[in-house]
């Protein structure tokens, strides 16, 4: 949405402009400049080789295409200035275009990240509008490396937008620009991989970015001028500088060292959420960049990390990245090349004017200020994003639901219903009933009940729970409701969510502590008595007296055996008539409209669901308030559409929301409604645990 | 940060309560109207087949002038059932009753989905609450959709009174909504400040009862000239929290 431009905004804009008219950085003269400035005179293909044919310098241009072809059109630009210019009787402007060229990357980067962090607007306008990184390093020390910037920002907004393919093509562009980009590709393709929702993307992401490479890059690989230029480039030497000499001749390099683990610290992260994915990257850039003599370019890399790390933290986080970024940019001013008036005659050198001025051990001294801040800001911001991140601090353990109740209650369509929240990828289903000790043939049921936990191998149920939570396989023998039978047995991986269903979920109390939450799920006798009715004559043809007996049979062990799990549960959910209702024999009698009763223990907030409930999805909801501070119970009535059960998840869950499907199967009705309270439920039991 | 206070003298004292409008004031209208006529544009051509959007959009257009004709100063005028409802009826299609009220739910589940309070806002209403002075809300709309907004903003706690133009009768700038809300809030008008970002209806109608005036500015908003100007204006909630209720005006 466009709004007035604010004045911050005008301020950093004229800023630009003032330095893009008023001064030429030595780098541009000397390197960048001749190089294109050979190109579009001689216009190429291969304008690497050509350059050093005419004995141009090896280090003038040691990027790739993307950029190339981003600074000619800015080039192309500057020349029609400069003609226009020569037309009015003004000497020499050109070289602008370059400038400008460097100035879209910068203001598109703006806007990138505007997207990035919604509604940040404004501190994004103070934070890196004004950034004196950005504007020493784009402006005075005229670096280019904006440009790759530029394509990071948008990758890691296609990934935080779910686009593989935009994601591949944008990181391509980054490298493509500059080689060195290469190091976030394998923190990506782990984010893509370790999150399950997203493994989808990843085949899109890896044939884009492969095809991107390969038709980009591939071609240049065949001048011996881009060989020589780019890849031979000294900065990735740079890489290698510091070691620990480990024997004759051999040492070990401590750079590659640090990036090879803080990849495999990425991989345990187990889930990576978006904001984990920005705070290890993040970490990484730090390393490189403290442990490297970089040029300042790099520095640039950082600051999308440095406005995350502010956005998510305090006051003290922004007066560091102030600290930080005046300490680097002071250093630089008296260590790097600056820029000359473009009136002036004679263009900028590359050596630093002030450099002989100061002392070695001043400037180290300086380096060594750098380098503190640099680390605690480190540190700060890898305890912040990672160890302080909710997702991260609940992601470490499977969440484990479990479902009990009665048979024919509906505990397969909640456990299916919850497993389309989460994505049936993440989610793992337990069914009570792969635990029933005998084959439906078996003797033993005319003496014993499903229902008794005698019936059932309630010890491996625990075990394999155990197991399950423990991260290793279990072997499962399915039950077959068709046949009766044990299917054979497969091997069932551990998965992000656990969901248990059966009639004995909260009798061992062993499970019973592995749950983050246990529902009890509950018909009204009458309605379960018709529903059964109803399937067993229309569908199975039995007579309805049988049905009937069959029921009654049950009765006392469902008494003594699964009703008491109520008591035990979190959430006990109990589907009734909203009027009274008997069930007769006349199974064509249609069913009363059906109402939801919900009993909440341990004081779950539940109030703003509630009111989200009357006030979006207009049902009637009648809370009764606990007794002792024991149980909430709430009744609902009415219909509500699915549509409405996800505005009111979205608005309610917030970060939670990361847990859950890229596009969450919510139900309608009290199927959604159930789904509400569950997540509402998981949400306020394990936000608390983060510290 | 823009506050333009044009009459100094009438924000020497902190007001015994503050009225505020609801749309377009608290939160901006337009990106949540468009995205939900987006919304209904593919619900109409998914129930009713091969209309364009622009015969979809003219259709609706002449169906809320025709509303509005109709039903003149009242919050029935605002009705998007009675929009859709008739706009079904220009496409040609009779009465239908379960599209209309389809097409409305549909129009206002995603107009509150892409509806965001303006930053500030929140903490500038809680801050009123926290210096005892009251809040109400004095809007033109059915209640039953301005309820569920605020609920859905999760700020209708902080309101003391919220008076609809239906409970009203009348729109604004009618002076009897204004009166009802001072009579509901127990305060004189020249104790009151009036928040809204129209002229004639929030700005000229609190005037006429001696309220002092803000107007809420951002891009698509008039802003005031000469004597139809608020007595301040502003574009960021923040600055009022700042300005006019911790600091001095001055």
């Amino acid at each position: 949405m466009l709004t007035r431009p604010s004045l911050v905004f005008v301020v950093g804009l004229v800023l630009r402009l003032g330095l893009i008219m008023a001064i030429e950085p030595a780098t541009q003269s000397h390197w960048f400049g001749p190089f294109l400035s050979a190109l579009l005179k001689a216009p190429s293909f291969d304008p690497w080789t050509d350059f050093l044919a005419s004995q141009g310098n090896v280090l003038a241009y040691p990027y790739g295409p993307v950029m190339l072809v981003w600074h000619a059109i800015g080039g192309m630009v500057g020349e029609a200035i400069g003609v226009f210019a020569h037309a009015i009787g003004i000497q020499d402007v050109g070289a602008i275009g370059f400038r400008l060229s460097l100035f879209a990357a910068d203001f598109l980067t703006l806007i990138f990240l505007n997207r990035l962090f919604p509604r940040r607007r404004r501190l994004l306008e103070w934070y890196y509008w004004l950034s004196p990184v950005v504007l020493f390093v784009t402006y005075i020390n005229g670096q280019t490396d904006i440009i790759p910037v530029m394509f990071l920002v948008l990758a890691l907004l296609a990934l935080q937008r779910m686009n593989g393919i935009g994601a591949g093509l944008a990181l391509t562009f980054a490298i493509a620009a500059k080689f060195s980009m290469a190091v976030v590709v394998p923190f990506t393709a782990i984010y893509l991989w370790r999150n399950k929702k997203l493994r989808q993307l990843l085949p899109a992401f890896g044939m884009w970015f492969s095809a991107g490479i390969i038709m980009i890059l591939g071609p240049c690989f065949l001048s011996s001028g881009f060989r020589v230029m780019v890849l031979g480039n000294r900065e990735v030497d740079r890489l290698y500088n510091l070691s620990i000499n480990f024997s004759n001749q051999i040492s070990i390099y401590v750079v590659p060292l640090l990036y090879m683990l803080a990849l495999y610290y990425f991989w345990r992260l187990r889930r990576i959420s978006h904001a984990l994915l920005m705070s290890v990257m993040g970490g990484a850039f730090y390393m490189i960049v403290l442990a490297t003599p970089v040029p300042i370019g790099w520095y640039l890399w950082l600051v999308p990390f440095l406005l995350a790390y502010q956005f998510a933290s305090d006051r003290t986080a922004t007066l560091l990245v102030g600290l930080f970024s005046i300490l680097v940019v002071s250093y630089h001013v008296i260590n790097s090349s600056l820029a000359a008036p473009v009136w002036s005659a004679e263009p900028a050198s590359l050596t630093n004017p002030w450099a002989h001025l100061f002392l070695p051990q001043f400037r180290s001294l300086w380096l060594t200020g750098i380098e503190a801040v640099g680390l605690v800001l480190a540190l700060r911001s890898m305890r912040h994003g990672v160890y302080r991140n909710e997702f991260h601090q609940i992601g470490q353990k499977a969440l484990v639901i479990g479902i009990a109740g009665d048979s024919a209650v509906g505990k397969d369509t909640l456990s299916q219903s919850l497993a389309g929240l989460f994505g049936d990828h993440s989610v793992i289903q337990i069914s009570g009933d792969d635990y029933h000790l005998w084959e439906r043939q078996s003797p033993m049921w005319s003496v014993v009940t499903h229902l008794d936990p005698r019936a059932n191998d309630i010890q491996r149920l625990e075990h394999e729970t155990l197991q399950l939570l423990r991260g290793h396989p279990i072997s499962c023998r399915p039950y077959d409701h068709g046949t009766g039978r044990f299917m054979s047995p497969v091997s069932q991986r551990h998965n992000d969510v656990i969901i248990l269903s059966g009639l004995h979920t909260l009798y061992p109390p062993a499970v019973r502590e592995m749950l983050d939450v246990s529902i009890y799920l509950d018909v009204d006798e009458e309605v379960r008595t018709y529903w059964k009715l109803r399937r067993d004559v229309r569908e199975r043809g039995h007579s309805p007296e049988r049905v009937i007996n069959s029921i009654e049979k049950r009765r006392p062990d469902a008494n003594r055996f699964i009703k008491p799990q109520r008591d035990l549960a979190d959430i006990v959910f109990l589907i009734r008539p909203n009027v009274p209702f008997v069930a007769t024999l006349d199974i064509d009698k249609p069913l009363p409209p059906l109402g939801l009763q919900i009993h909440l223990r341990n004081n779950i907030s539940h109030t703003k669901l509630v009111r989200f409930l009357i006030a979006l999805g207009e049902v009637s909801v009648d809370v009764e308030p606990p007794e002792n501070l024991s149980e909430t119970t709430v009744m609902i009535e009415g219909e509500i559409d699915g549509r409405d059960i996800a505005l009111i998840g979205e608005r309610l869950l917030g970060p939670f929301l990361d847990f859950l499907d890229t596009v969450p199967k919510w139900q309608s009705g009290m199927a959604g409604v159930m789904q509400l309270f569950i997540l509402t439920y998981l949400q306020h039991k394990l936000l608390p645990r983060i510290n | 940060m823009t506050l333009k206070i044009y009459r100094p003298e009438r924000f020497d004292v902190l007001p015994a309560a503050v009225l505020v409008d609801i749309d377009n004031t608290i939160y901006p209208y337009e990106p949540a109207h468009n995205a939900a006529m987006k919304s209904v544009f593919q619900r109409v051509s998914s129930l009713f087949g091969t209309a364009s959007d622009s015969e979809v959009k003219g259709a609706f257009d002449q169906a809320r002038h025709e509303v509005k004709g109709r039903v003149g100063n009242t919050a029935a005028s605002h009705s998007r059932l009675l929009y859709f409802h008739r706009m079904i009826e220009l496409m040609g299609m009779k009465t239908q009753i379960v599209a209309a009220l389809d097409l409305e739910q549909v129009y206002w589940r995603n107009f509150l989905k892409h509806s965001e309070l303006f930053s500030g806002c929140r903490d500038f209403l809680l801050e009123l609450r926290s210096v005892g002075i009251g809040l109400a809300a004095v809007t033109d709309m059915t209640s039953q959709i301005q309820f569920r907004k605020l609920v859905y903003f999760g700020i209708d706690e902080s309101f003391d009174f919220v008076i609809t133009s239906e409970e009203a009768g009348i729109e604004k700038p009618d002076r009897r909504i204004f009166q009802l809300a001072l009579d509901k809030l127990g305060c004189s008008a020249d104790r009151v400040w009036m928040i809204g970002d129209d002229l004639r209806r929030d700005i000229e109608g609190a005037k006429a009862l001696g309220m002092v005036t803000l107007q809420k500015t951002h891009i698509g908003v008039m802003a005031g000239k000469g004597e139809q100007k608020a007595d301040a204006a502003f574009e960021e909630f923040e600055v009022l929290t700042e300005t006019l209720l911790r600091g001095s005006p001055d």
